[in-house]
């Protein structure tokens, strides 16, 4: 009994089949309407709070919060604000290529959840909420935030998954 | 038998039992802390560093016991908590080296500075395990 083979012509035919199923699935556009908006609200909220950082940062918003404008604050509410700046570019980059967008969200929401409980910390006893509105506003809405990440996880359709 | 059934490598078995090895270092390292450490010219931010510590050691204090109930139960929640946990140690490694280093400050007890200096092979040890666990897909999957 002969034992017939594809060959390469063959095979590359049969994914040629599939690729336009790929791009279907991979496209932004088949991503749910939940999801596109709570990948514009997660934008929203960390772009406008990177913003009235580094307003308060350069003097141009009245600092209620004077005990946090100190250098060693002003160095750690930077830090996070430049690396929630990275992840966030990484995570839309993810999302619109549909490429270890969940890997990345995880990544994202660890830090984050870390991130909050270590100024907690650091910060308990410092300082009151009802003093310091840009900064509890910030800190107040995180539960918010990681809640919208979550459910970005949930309402993300990855391309390796069959929906 | 329990640990061939899973089919994972022994690279992997030396990571996780170097984590381990960590773990309970730091653990031992911080909880044992001289009288003496916070006498020092910058006590405020060996304090901070400490209470951050603390707060860090009661979650690994957790993971300790219930890791491995995880990873012989389902390889694929392992791998997802490997992960997860992997995000952490990079996370918290990042923030105490690029965010926090102006505040906090570790404690200059040997043990302290030596569990300070194997902290790399740490997250290597992590990294590996999440690779494993993740390009293992017959058994994680």
């Amino acid at each position: 009994m002969v034992e017939k083979k594809l060959n390469d012509t063959e095979i590359a035919a049969i994914f040629d089949a599939f690729v336009e199923s790929r791009e279907v699935k991979v496209s932004p556009n088949n991503q749910s309407r939940t999801f596109k908006i709570l990948i514009v609200f997660a934008n929203v909220y960390v772009l406008g709070f990177l913003l009235v950082y580094y307003f308060l940062k350069n003097n141009l918003l009245d600092a209620v919060d004077s005990n946090l404008m100190t250098e060693e604050y002003l160095i750690l509410f930077d830090g996070r604000a430049q690396i929630m700046f990275w992840l966030l570019i990484l995570l839309n980059m993810g999302a619109y290529f549909n490429f270890a967008f969940k890997a990345l969200l995880l990544i994202a929401l660890v830090y984050l959840i870390s991130g909050t409980v270590d100024t907690l910390v650091l910060l308990s006893g410092l300082f009151s909420f009802a003093d310091r509105p840009y900064f509890s506003i910030f800190i107040l809405s995180r539960p918010l935030f990681i809640m919208t990440l979550i459910w970005m996880g949930l309402a993300f359709k990855d391309k390796l998954e069959d929906h | 038998m329990m640990i061939r059934k899973l089919g994972l490598s022994k690279l992997f078995w030396i990571a996780l039992a170097f984590s381990y090895f960590f773990m309970m270092l730091a653990m031992y390292a911080i909880l044992t802390l001289p009288n003496d450490t916070f006498d020092a010219d910058n006590a405020e931010h060996v304090v901070a560093a400490v209470k951050l510590t603390y707060v860090r050691l009661s979650l690994v204090a957790v993971i300790l016991v219930s890791y491995p109930v995880i990873l012989f139960s389902s390889l694929k929640y392992a791998k997802y908590v490997t992960i997860a946990l992997t995000a952490w140690a990079i996370a918290i490694y990042v923030d105490d080296y690029l965010v926090l280093y102006r505040i906090i400050e570790y404690p200059e007890r040997g043990l302290v500075v030596f569990a300070q200096l194997i902290r790399p092979i740490l997250l290597v040890s992590l990294l590996w395990m999440s690779f494993e666990l993740t390009f293992t897909k017959s058994r994680a999957g």
